[in-house]
């Protein structure tokens, strides 16, 4: 099977090189970028030639990966104008290739854009993308009952986040736009605050919201992030002892919105 | 013995369709899912799977065995494969005859190779690896392709039946892949129908497809199912039927409504066994 690995490893490489642009803005695969030992493997038969037929892979590898990074990153794509985000993918994509898991295509893309590639409002846009992509695929934990809540000390030690739950310093509301873009209809953003301020994204069912929330409450769930229910409230209460009185407040704000899970295992 | 009606037809059912399948499933036997979106990390809600269940019987079909691949077997996926399929009684498992991946390279896509004895041999040796790791039958589908190759010695339909026979598993016969690689590589369509043991058939999967600009036939499973490939069809259920029946439909979604229709359409489309009855003289 040596040869059969040696022609799968040729393919993999000229079909993830990336699609050139041509001068009326379309994309095309140059004969030239795959090598001769492929292109003299295809069999032509009477239609069209080797280059043309391995192309159709080519395509079908860059339009797949493509479509699902645009659709991971609407608000990128909204500020940038496709074309240019494409131009920008696609690098990522050399650097990034996908692995068995598509659904983390995307996941090193803001980090990516950040590091000099992108002005700091794309890499925020990016940033919250993500975010919202991922806590749609999230796994769900079972919710807490209202009994549970009554008596959180029993629940300490098994009660966290949600999967789903994000935290994200934002110096602008960047949802509305994000909604309006999902819904179809876009709509520019608004005046960024004169101060960043710190947002929660959750689900519910397959329903997201975001909801911006005080520092005091950031830093408690970026806690909760680290360790369990019981380190948090010990740390919060060491970092920020006049915020604990808060906390059934954000206990009960955080039922609403669907923040806290229970783990099956203690 | 095939775990589905031989009369049976079914849908594919994609996530966009949840809501409207769940209200009413309609005039559908059986459903099918791909398994990879139901497994421990796939991106749909398992709860889903279960509501589909609670419907019709599931069948799971996958996209990245990797079966004429050259990286060993992931034998992590085919046990959760087959504790999938055990959670939700699925009548069989299928997956395709191409590559996905090499290496560290993944190309979340089906792809060809050669067709020669000895990767036949290779492949018939994974699909009796993957049977034996299933608790369900396992059935693979015939691929659909765009270039063929000069090292070939071997007819598609021939290293297919290589295949697929050397494994002592059954076939998922995609009755579309057919068409689309007979345009593209210039065989008859009816040569390839008249190789398959129809009695290994688990079921036949029909879908719409694309055409290029320069003729080429591209598997795009984004339109319905067009009057030639009917008319294989057909030509297959002569031959062979009956034998249960799925549609496809992956990209440009319809209506779950006009999904059904073509589903419907494809039991209104077998003709009638003409069966010759001997008289003695």
């Amino acid at each position: 099977m040596i040869a059969l690995r040696r022609f799968q490893e040729d393919w993999a490489t000229s079909t993830s090189a990336p699609l050139a642009l041509s001068p009326d803005g379309g994309a095309r695969a140059p004969e030239s970028d795959f090598s001769r030992a492929l292109l003299e493997s295809v069999d032509p038969g009477t239609g069209p030639n080797a280059a043309a037929r391995l192309s159709a892979y080519r395509f079908q590898y860059w339009f797949r990966l493509l479509t699902l990074l645009q659709k991971d990153f609407p608000l990128v794509g909204h500020l940038e104008g496709w074309t240019k985000f494409n131009l920008r993918a696609a690098p990522y994509l050399q650097a990034h290739p996908p692995q068995a898991d598509l659904g983390r295509l995307g996941s090193a893309f803001p980090d990516w854009l950040s590091s000099g590639r992108a002005p700091s409002t794309l890499v925020e846009a990016a940033r919250v993308d993500l975010a919202w992509s991922e806590a749609f695929l999230a796994y769900e934990l079972p919710l807490p009952t209202a009994a549970d809540l009554a008596t959180p000390d029993s629940l300490l030690d098994r009660l966290g986040l949600q999967p789903a739950v994000r935290v994200l310093r934002l110096s602008r509301n960047w949802f509305p736009l994000k909604s309006s873009l999902e819904s179809g209809v876009p709509v520019p953003p608004g005046p960024p605050p004169r101060q960043a301020r710190w947002w929660a994204i959750s689900r519910t069912g397959s329903v997201l919201r975001a909801e911006p929330v005080e520092p005091a409450l950031a830093e408690f769930l970026g806690m909760l992030f680290e360790g369990s229910t019981r380190a948090a409230l010990e740390r919060l209460a060491r970092s920020r002892p006049a915020a604990v009185r808060r906390i059934p407040d954000w206990f009960r704000r955080g039922a609403e919105l669907g923040w806290w899970g229970v783990s099956p295992i203690p | 013995m095939n775990p589905l009606d031989r009369n049976a037809v079914g849908v594919g059912l994609r996530p966009p369709h949840f809501q409207a399948a769940f209200a009413d499933p309609g005039e559908v036997d059986f459903l099918e899912v791909i398994a990879e979106n139901y497994l421990a990390t796939g991106p749909v809600p398992r709860s889903n799977l279960d509501k589909a269940r609670a419907l019709r019987p599931v069948a799971l079909h996958g996209v990245s065995l990797d079966l004429l691949g050259t990286d060993p077997l992931d034998l992590d996926h085919l046990r959760d494969v087959d504790a999938l399929a055990r959670e939700i009684d699925a009548p069989c498992f299928s997956d395709h005859l191409c590559w996905t991946r090499v290496g560290n390279w993944h190309s979340h896509d089906l792809l060809p190779t050669a067709f020669t004895e000895e990767i036949a041999e290779h492949a018939a040796e994974r699909a009796r690896a993957v049977q034996a790791a299933l608790s369900v039958p396992f059935g693979i589908e015939n691929l659909s392709s765009y270039a063929a190759f000069r090292d070939s010695t071997l007819a598609e339909w021939e290293f297919y039946r290589r295949v697929v026979d050397g494994a002592g598993v059954w076939r998922m016969l995609d009755i579309n892949n057919i068409f689309v690689s007979a345009r593209n590589h210039g065989f008859d369509p009816r040569d390839y129908l008249e190789s398959v043991d129809w009695d290994r058939v688990l079921y036949v999967h029909l879908a719409g497809h694309s055409i290029r600009p320069d003729g080429l036939r591209i598997d795009t499973h984004d339109a319905p199912v067009c009057e030639e490939v009917w008319d294989l069809y057909r030509d297959a259920w002569i031959l062979g039927g009956p034998f249960p029946v799925l549609v496809e439909w992956d990209d440009q979604l319809p209506t779950w409504e006009r999904l059904v229709e073509e589903a419907v359409e494809a039991r209104k489309r077998r003709p009638l066994r003409t069966v010759s009855v001997g008289v003695a003289a």
